[in-house]
């Protein structure tokens, strides 16, 4: 029996320009052309200025763990055969903070403060996942 | 003080049974839960002419059907998840205070075993079939956020949110581990006194502790609150016809984490609603941290009754696991809390069930495990991702 992967709603407009640019291996984020502040995650606002004129602009694929998760239980049959597995909030600068899969199946040493950074997966034509890995560097 | 200070008092109390399995709805045990306030206290059902409702439900509606009031002068919905009956009971002392209404009902029923959200089942639901972490997830805020970053992540449900706070305090801070076994512990022993406490008769050794397996870490087993089903609810009237057994609110307070629906984002991950929301409940009560005789913190999970501690002033960040040693949280401590054994050894009732156990702690009523001297109570919620409430209650 297959199970079916948990995907993002790719096409959900406040969500689209990001998942697009993941395709071009790229990370973009929302920026205020009024103002100029970026934010993360996706608004109808700017959260300074309360703009309306919010575009998008890349951010860094490199950051530090700002906290992490460390799951030993699936709670959504695709993740049973892959436990433990790990999840990064990666710190961008800028005020940006990032979810994703850590992308190493190595979990012991995931820590506050660990370099990272980004490893597009392909999942198909349409979807393309940002994951953050330990930055050898 | 504020202008609701000792304006209204809660008139009764009221709670169902604390089962795992049961044929009712939410809805039934709420309005079980209501009459029985209603019983407590007194007075005709028909009579309440206010309600506020912990959640998205049951409707107003349905609550005038099932108690029969006849002139409903007020009604709202608190929806931030586990602070919703703690800020709902503040809110109903305002509504009292401000004449709106003189009989409020604040009633919650939860079916967290038999109903659609449950984590423990045998089978695990994918999240796209709308079971599990999905039924769950649709009474949270930041639901594009769910769907768009965190379902396909692998994180869906309260432990695996609650780890990024947990592991950021540890790293922070060097908060030792062992004080959220004390907390588990402490609270099974305060179950073993409670009549209606699912683990009354159940012990829980260190061993039991440390071999239970690890969900997400840092959260072993008994880290994370029962699932059950049951309903508890209160009846919050005007001081100026209190008897005896009332008990008058002194204030309280709700507070929201900055990005309340995001965990990830916010500045600081340790700055919580209560950071905001305890200050203000104290002083609105005009008490101090040092007067405040025992507390029924919420505890979806032994860290958070941790760090509520330190958010509500009593001790400093990373602190809490020694202030909770040699017995001080424990009954005939000098801070008991969680008296009834709470959600991690009660029953899950949102706090609704805290609110109960505190006012029969100022009554008297507290069987076993009455706190002896019990003059000023405070209760907290603690919801969604790290709303905050309290409530401060004297005799």
């Amino acid at each position: 029996m297959t199970t079916h992967r948990p995907l993002p709603q790719t096409e959900d407009p406040l969500y689209a320009p990001y998942f697009a640019a993941l395709k071009r291996r790229e990370i973009v984020v929302q920026h205020c052309a009024a103002c100029g502040h970026q934010q993360w995650p996706p608004r109808e606002r700017c959260f300074v200025c309360h703009s309306d004129q919010l575009g998008w602009q890349a951010a860094p694929q490199q950051g530090t763990v700002y906290t992490y998760m460390v799951s030993h239980r699936a709670f959504d049959p695709w993740f049973k055969d892959r436990l433990p597995y790990g999840l990064v909030v990666a710190d961008l600068g800028n005020g940006i903070r990032i979810m994703a899969p850590y992308a190493d199946t190595d979990v012991d040493d995931l820590e506050c403060g660990v370099k990272v950074q980004a490893f597009f997966e392909r999942v198909d034509d349409d979807v393309t996942l940002l994951q953050w890995e330990r930055n050898p560097g | 003080m504020a202008v609701l200070t000792d304006k209204a008092v809660i008139a009764g109390v009221g709670e169902t049974d604390y089962v795992r399995g049961t044929t009712k709805t939410s809805q039934e045990l709420a309005f079980e839960a209501a009459l029985a306030a209603c019983a407590d206290a007194g007075i005709e059902p028909e009579s309440v002419d206010g309600l506020v409702i912990p959640g998205r439900g049951p409707l107003n509606e349905d609550f005038v059907a099932a108690l029969g009031i006849r002139d409903l002068k007020y009604h709202s919905h608190v929806a931030i998840g586990g602070a919703s009956p703690v800020a709902a009971v503040v809110q109903a002392a305002a509504v009292v205070a401000a004449g709106l209404a003189s009989r409020v009902i604040v009633a919650a029923g939860l079916t967290f075993y038999s109903g659609p959200s449950r984590l423990s089942a045998q089978k695990t639901h994918s999240l796209d079939a709308g079971g599990g972490a999905a039924a769950m997830a649709a009474n949270m805020p930041g639901a594009r956020m769910r769907v768009n970053l965190e379902w396909p992540a692998g994180m869906s449900v309260p432990m695996q949110w609650y780890s990024l706070h947990a592991n950021r305090w540890f790293y922070e801070t060097n908060a030792d581990p062992e004080g959220m076994e004390i907390v588990a512990l402490t609270q099974r022993k305060h179950a073993h006194l409670n009549p209606k406490a699912f683990m009354r008769d159940r012990p829980l050794s260190h061993d039991d502790y440390v071999k239970a397996p690890l969900l997400v870490k840092p959260f072993r087993l008994y880290d994370i609150c029962l699932e059950t089903d049951g309903g508890a609810a209160v009846l919050v009237t005007s001081a100026s016809n209190a008897d005896k057994r009332s008990i008058p609110i002194a204030g309280g307070a709700e507070g929201h984490a900055d990005v309340p629906d995001d965990l990830a984002s916010r500045p600081d991950i340790l700055n919580m609603g209560m950071t905001k929301a305890a200050p203000r409940a104290f002083a609105m009560a005009g008490v101090t941290r040092d007067e405040i005789d025992f507390a029924e913190i919420y505890d979806c999970f032994t860290f958070i009754v941790l760090r509520q501690l330190e958010e509500l002033g009593f001790c400093a960040r990373g602190e809490a696991p020694d202030f909770v040693k040699g017995g001080r949280i424990g009954l005939g401590g000098a801070l008991p809390i969680n008296t009834h054994g709470g959600l991690l050894s009660q029953a899950h009732v949102v706090a609704m069930n805290h609110v109960v156990e505190a006012v029969r702690q100022l009554r008297g009523e507290a069987g076993e495990a009455q706190v002896r001297d019990a003059h000023i109570g405070l209760v907290t919620g603690y919801g969604d991702m790290s709303d905050g409430s309290v409530v401060i209650l004297h005799n």
